[in-house]
């Protein structure tokens, strides 16, 4: 059973730089963090403090996923889709003998972060329930909670410069503007309703440089599932520079505006070899592409948020004997199947 | 040479590092962690792939490769575990494909692809084209080539081939022939590569060589396939081939495929599809392709497939068509060569000639139009053309036929033609195995035209020709010896075509000079002799044929001996002698002969010096006569007397004693029985040895001589008991004064012998031997 | 096994071949193959030659047959080092060899017996006349091999190619006479005791 014990945090980003400092295990991490709490006090303010520890109910049954933020250790999230209720028990332990407060509730946070521009975060979602009115708790108590068929608009989203998350936030509201608080992330994943019907157009295209190099390269489609396969061919119509080797990448692009200056952020996925030595003209060379093996995550078009955007885009790299690259891009838009 | 340490370093370091990564490897595997394996596996052909700056030469490039071959067999064995685990293959099949550099993939690929087949969940077809498809992506040609050949070594038991396991639902022989005639295709398009267009071509084409087997593979793969038979070879796997061949359009690999193509296929498969083989070669293919040699091998081993069973012989027999296909072929090809390339062209046409000498033993013809396609090559060059090696060449036109047609070659008109291009030397070499084929044959020359053609062919033997030049005294003879025994095989039954023959060869000879004649004229002699038995035997003389006139030939030939040779003459004479003496029992010839013995007798009076010589001259002379009877007495007499005087005159007194004992014999032979004469000669041998025994008591050997020779006439002459009494009596009374030597002792042993021989005959009652005393 | 090797000796003894008068080539062209067949280097311990071999391949082949030859010098041969006559024993016979045209008159068996006690021999052996013969004289043996090619003689009409094989024992000589007709070998055996 994964139990993620609550922090008494005041700041989310506190929680992000303890993920990202330390090189441990997700159950490390969790034990690490439990044991920060007892040892510091800073954030106890005199009795008045209290311990909450949110519990999922089936957790042990529910899908995970593994999350690898860039430069962080990958750590694992119960995995959420469309149909899905949200339930589970909050525990509240009182330090002292009683907790006064201005009420206690829990709510579900749809969260978009961008890295680079604070004013841009904002929770696109949000939904509470209040779990007991102002008073005092003179013994620790376990609430109930349940969030039916939530809505969800996004998929949660770890990338370079932008963040979609989902969590659950506990706050027990205390005088003065004070809180105690703790949160519990959770993963949500919309596979495309109609992933079945989604048209797929292939991609054909001619590049080259005049009287030196003249390609034909076709995909098979634009559009691709997470597990799909990458099938497609380079045509070498005319080739008169001496290509060492020919490489195939899927870069994730994240858009993000930044002080009104939109801002690429470009994160190259897989190098993958696919040629090896200079062809004659007239050589057609295979693609295959297993993207099971690529940590990816469905493209956000512009319509889906006007925060920020996440573009997949093909790369084809021919590399020539001097170390000259010449590539050409192209889009694809990658969307999750059931 | 600093390229050479730098390559034995990067040897040195990939070995290192593949025999590291493949420890890692099986350890990880032995503790089932595929992930590992994989990892390590990938590691390790890394070694194959992209290097940074320099890269191993071809050669230690298949030493790494070897070494991981070897080393990925575990790695086999393990996909093959995990699969009885109960691991689906098509994952693994794609899983391998999450590698993301190249080499290490396309190698995983295919080892998963191979156990993939083996697990029969997918056809062996679909497989192997998947992965022929996917290994396009290495375009380098060291590379590429090993990787294919990589495939064609795990996919070797994996093809849907006739009987195999994986035919039917895996796929069928067109199959088969489809995958490997597009590896084939794809590696020689690599190959071909290699060779570029830099400044270090050289180097290239030869690394490109040692890369050849890797090419050839395909072929062979595609000769043992069980499902390719003779006519799906003609219909569907050579077209294939050639195509592909003709459309590479480079030299060196048209001509190592075609080679291949020869050498991987049996020779029954060569022999149905010669036609569309030959017709590729000289039509279509790159003019710096050697397609001589092309053919020199096809024709080789179809010589040796004909030679290796009779049915096949047959077949060569029946379709005369297979002679005339290379023959149009050839002199196509012959056609369009430039005279530069004389020798190989000459190679060319040797090995033609051996062809059909193998295919058609029996067909003079073919070889004649060979022949005639030589001369014709010939004419063409320059005489500076006529290097060694193309004259070796030309002797070898002129000698092979003679191993397997012998006396045939004979009536090949081309051969005169031919051998005029030929120096002294060569010609005489030609001669001299021509000589020798008819001498081992031991076959008659008995018909004239061949007679003639071959006197025409050995000329340089017969006649010393314009550029002749002088050869060793031991070659010359062994040379004459030949030209000798031939001419004993010339023989006919009817004397007129007999006599032609050998009057041919006689005015050959004629014209050779006294040392040639030294060797041909007593074997002509002789030869003449042999003649003249069969005439007399059956009874063929005429007109001309006659003793008298073939007579007079040996006594010609004789006469021009003994300017120069007058031992040999001398003993001709007497060999003369005893030659007529057979055929002239009515001494119609007595003047001739007597000439001829007198003509001897000079000889031995005034040529010979040595004693020796002329002891055994005189043995001879009185062994003869004694056989004769074709003399008249008058003349018999003259013969006879001089003889003995003769015997009488010679240095030493002891060879005087013995050779009047042999003279003896004149006045007891076949014409005479003088038994006065006898007694007398011997009577004069004894006075002789009187003299001699006055001076030195060993003469006593020759007492013992003579009384051994009474013993010989005993049964024919009475002679006096007394006389030979006191020869015994003289005999013994010195004979026990001999001082000990060897000689003496054999002297001893030679009367004991005697008076054994007395007491014997007294024993047996031999008349007249009673009365001795021993 | 080692009995059977004495056995061996015992039962067959060592092998002479006697030939002469080849006369190659100025009468006659090769030995025949059907001879070369049977007279195989190695095979035979001596060679007994009654000379007039001629060509100088023939006196090759004649050494490759043993290294224990012993050539006499015939009337044909010329600048030959080998002697007018050899006495050679075997076993406990003794062997004369002689061309034969030193003896007159030729073939004559008075003249070869008298040969005979001069050599103090068992057996003489000449060649000359080109006919061969076996035969025995008061406990001696004369032996004349023929001609191994059938040369032309002027003394012996159609000459057939012959020579002899002598299997020498202790005290016992098997004679084999080799005889060539129409290409088909012809053998008769005589026996010589001590």
């Amino acid at each position: 059973m994964i139990c993620i014990n609550a922090l008494n945090s005041l700041d989310e980003k506190e929680i992000n730089w303890i993920s990202e400092g330390l090189k441990v295990s997700y159950s490390q991490k969790a034990e690490y963090i439990y044991k920060q709490m007892n040892n510091q006090s800073f954030f106890g303010f005199g009795s008045s403090s209290a311990n909450i520890t949110i519990e999922l109910d089936g957790l042990e049954k529910r899908k995970k996923t593994t999350i690898r933020p860039k430069g962080q250790e990958p750590f694992k999230l119960p995995v959420y889709t469309g149909e899905d209720d949200i339930s589970g028990i909050i525990d509240v332990r009182i330090k002292g003998k009683k907790l006064e407060h201005q009420g206690i509730r829990v709510e579900l946070v749809g969260h978009i972060e961008v890295t680079y521009d604070n004013k841009q975060n904002s929770d696109f979602m949000s939904m509470a329930r209040e779990l007991e009115p102002a008073g005092t708790l003179f013994e620790d108590k376990k609430f109930k909670f349940l969030f039916p068929k939530f809505e969800k608009t996004f998929e949660t989203y770890y990338g370079k410069s932008a963040k979609v998350r989902y969590f659950l936030r506990v706050s027990i509201n205390k005088q003065y503007n004070q809180k105690i608080v703790q949160t519990l992330d959770f993963a949500v994943v919309l596979p495309s309703q109609d992933a079945d019907k989604i048209e797929t157009n292939p991609i054909k295209l001619e590049v080259g440089i005049q009287e030196c190099l003249h390609i034909e390269f076709e995909f098979s489609k634009d559009k691709y599932h997470l597990k799909d396969c990458l099938i497609g061919k380079v045509h070498f119509l005319l080739v008169k520079i001496r290509i060492k080797h020919m490489q195939l990448q899927v870069i994730r692009q994240e858009i993000t505006l930044n002080n009104g200056v939109v801002n690429k952020d470009n994160e190259v996925l897989v190098d993958y070899e696919i040629m090896d030595g200079c062809p004659r003209k007239g050589e057609v060379i295979p693609i295959r592409l297993y993207l099971s093996g690529v940590d990816l995550t469905p493209s956000y078009s512009e319509s889906t948020s006007n925060k920020f955007q996440v573009k997949h885009f093909i790369n084809l790299i021919l590399i020539d004997d001097e170390g000259k690259r010449y590539f050409k891009q192209q889009e694809i838009s990658m969307y999750r199947k059931k | 040479m600093q390229e050479d340490v730098d390559q034995e370093r990067l040897l040195d370091q990939a070995r290192q590092k593949v025999k590291e990564q493949a420890y890692f490897m099986k350890k990880s595997l032995d503790q089932v962690n595929l992930r590992d394996g994989l990892r390590h596996a990938s590691t390790m052909l890394e070694e194959l792939g992209v290097r940074e700056q320099v890269q191993l030469n071809p050669k230690n490039y298949y030493i790494v490769f070897m070494q991981i071959f070897d080393e990925l067999r575990t790695l086999e064995q393990y996909f093959k575990e995990e699969y009885r685990r109960g691991r689906k293959m098509m994952d693994l099949y794609e899983s391998v494909q999450h590698a993301t550099k190249l080499i290490p993939r396309l190698y995983l690929l295919i080892t998963v692809g191979s156990v993939y087949i083996q697990t029969h969940e997918v056809g062996a077809k679909e497989i192997l084209l998947d992965l022929l498809e996917m290994i396009k992506a290495v375009q380098h040609p060291t590379r590429g080539l090993f990787l294919r050949y990589y495939f064609l070594k795990m996919c070797k038991d994996r093809l849907p081939d006739k009987d195999s396991e994986y035919f039917g639902e895996g796929g069928d022989v067109d199959d088969c022939i489809n995958i490997i005639t597009r590896n084939l295709n794809e590696m020689n398009k690599l190959w071909i590569r290699m060779s570029g267009k830099s400044r270090d071509k050289p180097r290239r084409e030869k690394e490109r060589v040692d890369l050849k087997i890797t090419v050839g593979e395909n072929i062979h793969r595609l000769s043992s396939l069980e499902g390719v038979n003779s006519e799906i070879y003609q219909t569907t796997v050579l077209p294939k081939l050639l195509d592909l061949i003709v459309s590479s359009k480079d030299a060196i690999s048209q001509n190592y495929l075609i080679d291949c193509v020869i050498s991987c296929f049996p020779d029954e498969y060569h022999l149905i599809t010669l036609h569309d083989i030959l017709g590729v070669c000289t039509t279509q293919l790159e003019p710096k392709v050697d397609i001589k040699s092309i053919f020199i091998s096809l024709m080789d081993r179809l010589a040796e497939y004909a030679l290796r069973s009779e049915d096949v012989q047959a077949t060569f027999n029946s379709d005369n068509h297979i002679y005339s296909m290379f023959k149009n072929n050839i002199d196509n090809l012959v056609e369009r060569s430039s005279s530069t390339e004389f020798k190989n062209v000459l190679d060319l046409m040797v090995a033609f000639l051996k062809f059909s000498l193998r295919c058609y033993s029996s067909n003079s013809d073919y070889v004649n139009q060979i022949l005639k396609s030589c001369v014709k090559i010939c004419e063409k060059q320059h005489e500076q053309d006529f290097q060694d090696d193309c004259l070796k060449n030309i002797v070898k036109f002129l000698t092979m036929p003679l191993e397997t047609m012998s006396l045939s070659i004979l009536t090949m008109d081309e051969y005169p033609n031919l051998m005029k291009y030929l120096p002294f030397s060569k010609r005489r070499q030609v001669a001299q195995k021509i000589t020798q084929a008819v001498v081992s044959l031991k076959r008659n020359i008995n018909d004239q035209n061949i007679a003639e053609q071959l006197v025409l062919f050995i000329h340089p033997l017969l006649v010393t020709e314009k550029d002749y030049i002088e050869v060793s005294q031991n070659d010359f003879e062994e040379e004459q010896n030949l030209v000798c025994k031939m001419l004993h095989l010339v023989h006919h039954d009817d004397a007129q075509e007999y006599w032609n023959i050998l009057r041919l060869f006689f005015d050959n000879f004629q014209k050779g000079e006294i040392k040639r004649q030294r060797f041909t004229y007593p074997t002509m002699f002789y030869a003449l002799a042999k003649f003249t038995r069969q005439v007399y035997e059956k009874n063929q003389q005429n007109e001309v044929l006659n003793f008298t006139n073939i007579f007079e030939i040996m006594k010609q030939l004789i006469e021009t001996l003994a300017q120069e040779y007058h031992s040999l003459a001398l003993k001709l004479y007497i060999q003369f002698i005893l030659i007529i003496n057979e055929f002239d029992h009515e001494k119609t010839l007595d003047e001739f002969t007597y000439d001829i013995a007198t003509t001897a007798l000079t000889i031995y009076q005034d040529d010979l010096g040595d004693a020796d010589v002329k002891l055994q001259a005189i043995q001879v002379i009185s062994g003869a006569l004694n056989k004769i009877s074709c003399l008249s007495e008058e003349n018999y007499d003259t013969l006879s007397s001089n003889t003995t005087q003769y015997s009488a005159k010679l240095l030493k007194k002891q060879d005087q004693v013995l050779s009047i004992l042999n003279c003896t014999h004149l006045f007891h032979g076949e014409l005479i029985k003088d038994e006065e004469s006898v007694k007398k000669c011997l009577k004069k041998a004894i006075k002789i040895a009187q003299t001699l025994l006055k001076t030195q008591n060993k003469s006593i050997n020759l007492y013992i001589y003579i009384l051994n020779r009474y013993f010989v006439f005993w049964n024919y002459v009475q002679f006096d008991v007394a006389e030979v009494q006191e020869l015994i009596n003289t005999i013994n009374e010195k004979i026990g004064t001999l001082e000990k030597s060897n000689e003496t002792e054999a002297l001893q042993k030679y009367w004991r012998n005697t008076v054994q021989y007395i007491k014997s005959k007294q024993e047996q009652n031999t008349a007249g031997f009673a009365e001795l005393h021993v | 096994m080692e009995d059977a090797g004495e056995h061996y000796e015992e039962e067959f003894g060592e092998l002479a071949v006697v030939f002469g008068d080849f006369h190659i080539p100025m009468r006659a062209t090769d030995i025949p193959e059907q001879f070369k067949e049977l007279i195989l280097p190695n095979k035979i311990q001596y060679v007994l030659c009654t000379g007039n071999v001629g060509s100088r391949d023939t006196y090759d082949w004649i050494k490759s047959i043993s290294n224990q030859c012993h050539i006499v010098k015939g009337d044909f041969d010329e600048n030959t080092e080998y002697p007018e006559f050899k006495v050679v024993t075997i076993g406990s016979f003794k062997i004369a060899i002689i061309h034969g045209h030193q003896i007159v008159p030729w073939g004559d068996e008075e003249a070869l017996h008298n040969q005979l006690r001069e050599l103090d021999a068992d057996i003489l052996i000449s060649g000359h006349t080109h006919d061969q013969i076996a035969s025995k004289v008061d406990k001696k043996y004369i032996l004349n091999p023929g001609t191994i090619t059938g040369a032309y003689s002027p003394l012996k009409r159609n000459a057939l190619p012959s020579f002899l094989l002598l299997e020498i024992k202790d005290k016992l000589i098997n004679v084999y006479l080799y005889q060539l007709q129409n290409d088909e070998i012809k053998i008769k055996q005589t026996t010589i005791t001590k």
